[in-house]
């Protein structure tokens, strides 16, 4: 700022007043480095405080050009308050601004003319954007909840189905008094046996077993009792038979079992276990007690290599074996060959 | 004190409506403001400026309370009550408030009310006059937090519609 560092005591009132006029043109108009008023000038009454306003002024002016809006304006009148009253809005806009980005899209402007205008016509424009946008997702949500739930039904569905297949597979191939497998699926799944037994080269057995005098059961006690006879001596063998021998039902009260891993003695073990369980323990039904025996006949072998067609052969020397137990007095184990 | 005769209820105001078929719900500004500030005049006479705006202070909150039960009630949400306090006032004609900035977890605000019903309009002094203002946003702010104010009128200018900036303070 370009002030008269002394001026004289005696200058004329014009001199003077175009020195206060150049003291306060400057302070409106330039950038100032010295913010004192020439000495001889603070003698004039009311012109120290109106040069304090004006930098006051100047200072907040700059402030808030500079985005500050904390700087407190300490002069009150017309021009200051005009100035405290930009000075709120602007710190009021930046709550709103603050509200609107917390979601509250009902804020508005209504003290800043055209920018009020064009700031309320934003907030209304976002709003309806969001709203759309969360419509849409709504709708997206309820499509996707849709489409949930139509694969939950199909999933129960499918769910059902398979346990329906399962249901019927089982039923193909487990005997349904019993449930033990039935005569088609043995021959199934003794073959798989032989055939890993031919390439492994390790021994076979077969047990055909059948309950003595069952006709008489069946005549004594009804079909009823027979049929418990019948379930009573599988739930036995089973226990007695290893899990991965495979026990069916032959036909009427005739049983077969092939052991994987077995010689005669292996086979001949377990079937005389189940022979004598069977013989001692009575069965307990409608019409009373009831005791069967039960009648063995046993083969085995070791297939060659390549050698598959071998079950025909087990089958019919077990039948036989067994055809010797019953005929040689029955409640008996036979192996075959012996 | 069980002998009171002026103990506040909204019923001591009467049914306005049937009370006044013709002349409405409203009233010249100036006729409230001859009461206040006739009021103010005998009380300081009687009891000095201190407690002539300690009693309009203490008024003042008793009011902001009140209104505050009558219309503010059931809202929890900070920005939801500003919102309504701001709607109430403006549409009953009581001032236009804006919000500086509002820290209602560290209990300090800065609010201004411009158009006020108690000093629009007045020469700009070098005193503040908005006891009973300071009293009604104390009132009203406690009502909400259930934490005790300070309510200060820290600044005012007369741009026209006489704005007054008030600073709320939690009391710990």
């Amino acid at each position: 700022m370009s002030l008269p560092d002394s001026g004289p005591p005696s200058a004329s009132p014009d001199d003077l007043a175009s020195e206060i006029v150049e003291a306060l043109h400057a302070c409106v108009q330039s950038r100032i480095t010295d913010e004192k008023l020439p000495e001889h000038l603070t003698r004039i009454a009311g012109l120290p405080e109106l040069y304090s306003e004006l930098l006051l002024i100047r200072k907040f002016l700059l402030a808030v050009a500079g985005g500050d809006l904390s700087t407190e304006l300490k002069i009150k009148g017309y021009l200051g308050g005009a100035l405290k009253t930009l000075q709120s809005h602007l710190k009021h806009l930046s709550w709103q601004t603050q509200m609107i980005a917390g979601g509250d899209f009902t804020q508005r402007v209504d003290f800043m003319g055209d920018f009020s205008i064009a700031f309320n016509s934003m907030v209304e424009r976002l709003d309806s954007t969001l709203r759309s946008l969360k419509e849409k997702e709504e709708e997206l949500t309820r499509i996707n909840n849709e489409l949930l739930h139509e694969i939950g039904v199909r999933k129960k569905v499918e769910e059902a189905l398979r346990k329906s297949e399962e249901s019927f597979r089982q039923l193909a191939i487990t005997d349904s008094l019993t449930g033990i497998y039935n005569r088609r699926h043995f021959f199934q799944m003794a073959d798989h046996e032989i055939k890993r037994a031919s390439r492994n080269g390790s021994s076979l057995a077969v047990i055909m077993f059948d309950i003595d005098f069952f006709k008489r059961v069946n005549d004594e006690y009804g079909h009823a009792s027979g049929d418990l006879v019948l379930q009573k001596v599988v739930s036995m063998a089973r226990e007695e038979f290893r899990s991965n021998d495979i026990l069916a039902r032959y036909g009427g009260e005739e049983f077969v079992v092939l052991l994987p891993d077995s010689d005669l003695e292996d086979a001949r073990m377990p079937a005389e276990r189940l022979r004598e369980r069977i013989e001692g323990t009575p069965i307990v039904g409608g019409k009373g007690s009831i005791l069967v025996t039960t009648s063995f006949g046993v083969s085995a072998c070791r297939p060659e290599s390549g050698e598959i067609h071998i079950l025909g052969r087990l089958i019919r020397d077990a039948d036989q074996a067994l055809y010797e137990a019953k005929r040689s007095g029955r409640n008996r184990v036979v192996l075959a060959g012996s | 004190m069980s002998d009171r005769k002026y103990a506040f209820s909204w019923e001591l105001l009467g049914d306005i409506s049937s009370g006044r078929p013709h002349l409405g719900l409203t009233t010249r500004l100036e006729v409230y403001r001859l009461m206040q500030f006739v009021l103010r005049d005998v009380l300081e006479r009687h009891l000095g400026t201190k407690k002539t705006d300690e009693i309009f202070y203490e008024a003042g909150k008793l009011a902001g309370t009140e209104f505050y039960k009558k219309y503010l009630g059931a809202v929890t949400d900070f920005n939801e009550f500003i919102k309504n306090l701001q709607s109430q006032l403006r549409e009953m004609g009581i001032g236009i408030l804006r919000v500086e900035k509002a820290d209602i977890e560290k209990g300090s605000l800065i609010l201004t009310v411009s158009e006020d019903l108690d000093c629009s309009g007045l020469p700009e002094l070098d005193y503040e006059v908005c006891v009973f203002d300071e009293g009604f946003i104390s009132g009203v702010l406690e009502s909400f937090t259930g934490k005790r104010f300070r309510v200060k009128e820290v600044d005012c200018w007369c741009t026209g519609d006489r704005t007054c900036r008030f600073s709320a303070e939690v009391v710990e």
